[in-house]
């Protein structure tokens, strides 16, 4: 095997694996208020937001033409696809760092922070476009959560004071309203995302000669990319969606259904009228704005969290990236592989950290933290129930509320 | 270091977004709203503005629906 497929393979395998990460990190978005209010089950949750995803990711044909959005020259990164890999890898961590701690971040600016480590390596800082980043990155994560939080406080204020959110016809509506608004989330996320790692793979096929120039992706391209995507929302990132659910504030039915509404609005706005905005901060500030909208708590610690999360996902993944380019560049096929297996030890050492206190579908409603620590606390977390067990907790909860009611 | 921000389009995205989710959320509540009076109406034998509530419940989702049709169609590139 030559070096340079030897390198496609491996960009290939490893923005696979990030389109993986980015389905889990994101799958939170769309459905965490869902999850939260009881309007789907987590488990249908994370199945429609999935099928919407490959849906989304095989509709559109505009596949990135650059990865790099201005911020750097894109011919430095396709000149050595390892520095790719170099980003990918920076991505892919901080995304499992941040499921880790459940914060939500956005997987777009952890991978232009990686490209960006990995071109500071190369060509310098000067290599960089700051007033791109500052306008593309830092901007718009301030900006986004404030955009959809005003939205979302407005459109709670109205549903509360017009409809009467405690009737059984309300929370029908609110409800179906919640499912179809998160459902646009994910499909809008699967046609932004999901092309994402087509428009990485691509331009490496092309830089190492396997594509030409100015051709579409390829059909292998297309389904691996959606399925994978696909197969990382199903996955859930249940801890993500613990926070997002839980955590900001407490949610019902019509402040799921304004802040989905804001959600899916914000991201229609900014695509269309030329002021990108990212679905992770927009998601998060309309979940936020719902709660101030009705006049709930919010735990501003936990945003706070973020808030310092979002700030520093550009330069951590960028210092992965830069390491991992460092070794990777300068150390060819051995430095690549060593890069390989340092990408998989910080993987699995977070895992293994995960499933100390692990969350999933049966337990993600159950608290609003996530715990780290190897100890547990039995006041916050429950041990993982199987399908039949939380099929007859919401069957005992649905039999209770049609009692009530 | 030059820093390029389109003001007016952010300004723009801001208006919308507020506008239209407000807008949504208003014709959403009124429909709730319309649906739970024809209930408590039916509940209670009571025919006087039964016909007029299920009129304006039945546009305000209508319009819902409308909306979200022009949602997916900006959602779904291979329609513009």
């Amino acid at each position: 095997m030559s070096s340079t497929l030897f390198i496609v393979l491996v960009v290939v395998i490893t923005a696979l694996i990030f389109d993986f990460t980015n389905g889990f990190h994101d799958s939170s978005n769309a459905m965490a208020t869902s999850v939260a209010t009881g309007a789907f089950t987590p488990k249908r949750a994370v199945l429609v937001a999935a099928i919407l995803n490959i849906i989304g990711a095989c509709l559109s044909t505009e596949v990135a033409k650059t990865i790099s959005g201005g911020m750097f020259d894109d011919s430095l990164v396709q000149a050595a696809p390892a520095m790719i890999f170099a980003g990918l890898a920076g991505a892919i961590l901080w995304n499992l760092a941040t499921w880790l701690f459940g914060l939500p971040s956005s997987s777009s600016h952890a991978l232009f922070g990686g490209l960006i480590g990995a071109v500071i390596v190369a060509a310098g800082i000067q290599g960089v476009q700051w007033g791109t980043v500052v306008s593309k990155i830092i901007l718009p994560a301030i900006i986004a959560p404030c955009v959809a939080g005003m939205a979302a406080a407005a459109a709670t204020w109205i549903a509360y004071r017009v409809a009467r959110p405690n009737d059984p016809y309300s929370i029908k509506v609110f409800r179906n309203g919640q499912r179809l608004s998160a459902s646009l989330v994910a499909l809008s996320h699967g046609t932004s995302d999901g092309q994402k790692t087509m428009g990485v793979i691509t331009l490496v096929l092309v830089a190492a000669g396997y594509q030409e120039s100015g051709t579409g992706p390829q059909w292998w391209v297309i389904a691996s990319a959606g399925l994978a995507i696909g197969l990382g929302t199903y996955s859930g990132g249940w801890r993500i969606m613990r926070t997002m659910g839980k955590g900001l504030v407490h949610v019902d039915s019509p402040q799921g259904f304004a802040s989905e509404t804001a959600s899916t609005v914000a991201i229609l706005a900014s695509s269309h009228l030329g002021f990108a905005l990212s679905t992770t901060h927009i998601c998060t500030g309309s979940i936020l704005g719902s709660g101030v909208g009705r006049g709930s708590n919010v735990s501003w610690g936990t945003f706070g969290r973020m808030g310092i999360a979002w700030l520093i996902t550009l330069p951590a993944s960028g210092v992965v990236g830069a390491v991992t380019s460092y070794v990777a560049v300068r150390g060819g096929t051995m430095g690549t592989i060593a890069v390989i297996i340092m990408l998989l030890a910080g993987a699995l050492a977070i895992i293994r950290q995960a499933n100390h206190n692990k969350v999933d579908f049966s337990n993600v409603n159950d608290a609003t933290t996530v715990v780290v620590s190897k100890q547990t606390d039995p006041a916050l977390i429950r041990k993982p129930h199987t399908v039949e067990q939380v099929k007859q907790e919401f069957a005992s909860v649905s039999s209770r509320e049609g009692s009530d009611s | 270091m030059s820093v390029n921000v389109d003001w007016a389009s952010l300004g723009l995205v801001t208006v919308v977004t507020v506008l239209v989710t407000s807008f949504v959320l208003l014709i959403t509540a009124a429909a709730a709203r319309m649906l739970d009076e024809i209930h408590l109406k039916r509940k209670a034998g009571e025919v006087e503005g039964l016909h007029a509530a299920e009129v304006a419940a039945g546009f305000f989702l209508t319009l819902v629906g409308v909306i979200l049709v022009f949602g997916l169609w900006l959602i779904i590139p291979y329609f513009h």
